[in-house]
């Protein structure tokens, strides 16, 4: 069994901090003790996919999700962007301003604030300034909701991780950007822990009997943004008619792209380029790049703990010595040759939403 | 001026370029990410307006006859968090403007990076990483 290393650390990291700290009040109500601390603006980490990666109960990655044969009817009804579905023709309703709910407000690259006041913990998100409350007064939930978009939350601390439960959701959202649907029995738990002082980790695991034949998990990384505060974001501002621009570049053509590139430098970048890679975790490790005459560029990582060796193509060195290449597997390389010929830096893009950093000169 | 230049390149140094698409209501399969196009632009307008930018620019072909262009990019909100301003680019800057192009072959792009004349950049549709904290 395959286990993501990240969902085995948090695991381990969750055992030990899983002792309740519920202290009594004098009614004998409990009260839970507000032992941690979320507070701060969090921005959603570089290593977060847009489309989750779920598991089952186990950790076990899931290709296909185990929906119910309701579930099945609902998700063929859906079309998110991407595949035959472009902005236009997608049917996701986050197109339409509406609230994402919860999970599928962490799929969007926008930072959240968590505000902590008495009795609640608040997360104010920049996207669409959704606001969500979790009662840590000890209430329960409340009875016979009548649904909403961002659920009805408690929460409660076992130590210094908010411990969140979530139910109340209405079904017009989507869990993911992928289109998997839920029902308005979609039970949520969230437990949310600083990993480190800049880290917020949240552990999702939710059920949905309706929808889904069992549990499915997933998590979400943030880093903290000290400097930041929440921006104004307004879905509805209608001022850039981004739609017509969306019908212009979305609409079936006849016509084959015009690649209009400039005309190619008569710097040559051809040969062998050692160096470093910087990977989206940070970690810096030394890399090879060769490129022959005939517009191929291998990229290697010599370092044991990474295999990489992309293949580029038509790789070409623009006015402004502005390099650019293709892998067949839509790998971006994105670099600048130096005005003397002998560094050359820039981006490696992924299509799976992570990229490197490279530097290179000659030896 | 020169000194926030400086600051504006050191900070691009700093990102790594990450392909998420960064609106949900925009995806990326307008566009041929098999292809890069390397545009010499002289900007027309920049809406800088959430929740989507847009800039506007036209491009001089080989025999000298212009085009417009148009580039989408992220919310204003990621990019004043990269670098950029509303005045990053202002009607008649020339800039080099590097993306992946429509696939219908309507002059459209995705916007990746920005080359300016002296040589700094401003990333476009990326995320920036952990380590640029």
């Amino acid at each position: 069994m395959r286990i993501p290393p990240i969902v085995s650390l948090a695991s381990a990291a969750l055992l030990l901090f899983s002792f309740p700290l519920l202290a009594q009040t004098p009614t004998g109500i409990p009260k839970t003790a507000h032992t941690g601390d979320l507070t701060g603006v969090w921005y959603p980490s570089s290593v977060n996919t847009f489309n989750f990666i779920w598991t089952d109960a186990q950790g076990q990655h899931l290709n296909t999700l185990p929906l119910t044969p309701w579930g099945q009817e609902k998700f063929k009804g859906n079309h998110p962007i991407g595949g035959e579905y472009t902005a236009l023709t997608s049917n996701d309703p986050n197109s339409e301003c509406l609230p994402p709910g919860v999970p599928n407000i962490y799929a969007h690259a926008y930072p959240v604030e968590i505000l902590q006041v008495q009795g609640r913990a608040i997360m104010f998100f920049e996207y669409g300034h959704f606001v969500r409350q979790i009662f840590t007064d000890g209430r329960e939930h409340v009875k016979d909701a009548n649904p909403t978009w961002m659920g009805d939350s408690t929460g409660k601390w076992e130590g210094d991780t908010l411990v969140v439960d979530s139910t109340g959701f209405n079904d017009k959202t989507w869990l993911d950007v992928a289109g998997h649907p839920h029902s308005e029995a979609l039970h949520l738990v969230e437990r949310m822990r600083r990993a480190d002082h800049d880290t917020l980790m949240i552990d999702i695991t939710l059920e949905d009997p309706q929808a889904y034949t069992s549990i499915l998990k997933t998590q979400r990384k943030y880093i903290l943004k000290p400097t930041w505060n929440i921006m104004e974001y307004i879905c509805e501002d209608t001022r850039v008619k981004f739609d017509e621009f969306e019908k212009k570049v979305g609409a079936k053509g006849t016509k084959t792209a015009e690649a209009t590139v400039e005309s190619g430098s008569s710097q040559s970048i051809v040969g062998d380029w050692k160096g470093t890679i910087t990977l989206a975790d940070g970690r810096s490790l030394p890399a090879a790049f060769s490129f022959s005459e005939s517009s191929n560029g291998l990229l290697t990582v010599a370092d044991p703990s990474v295999s990489m060796n992309l293949q580029f193509r038509n790789v070409a060195v623009a006015a402004g010595g502005i390099v650019t290449g293709l892998t067949s597997d839509q790998v971006n390389f994105l670099g600048k040759l130096s005005a003397d010929g002998k560094q050359i830096t820039g981006d490696i893009i992924l299509p799976s939403g992570t990229g490197h950093k490279i530097s290179m000169s000659r030896p | 001026m020169k000194s926030e230049r400086l600051a504006r390149a050191t900070l691009t140094i700093g990102f790594l370029l990450i392909s998420l698409p960064l609106f949900a209501h925009h995806g990326a399969t307008e566009y041929d990410m098999t292809k890069i196009v390397t545009l010499s632009a002289t900007v027309k307008e920049l809406q800088f307006v959430n929740p989507h930018t847009l800039v506007t620019f036209t491009v001089k072909d080989d025999s000298g006859k212009t085009s417009e262009w148009q580039g989408e990019l992220p919310s204003p909100n990621l990019l004043s968090r990269r670098g950029w301003s509303r005045s990053t680019l202002k009607p008649g800057d020339q800039v080099t403007i590097i993306g992946a192009p429509a696939k219908n072959g309507e002059k459209g792009m995705q916007v990746k990076k920005l080359v300016f004349p002296d040589g700094h950049e401003l990333p476009g549709t990326v995320l920036p990483p952990d380590s640029s904290k």
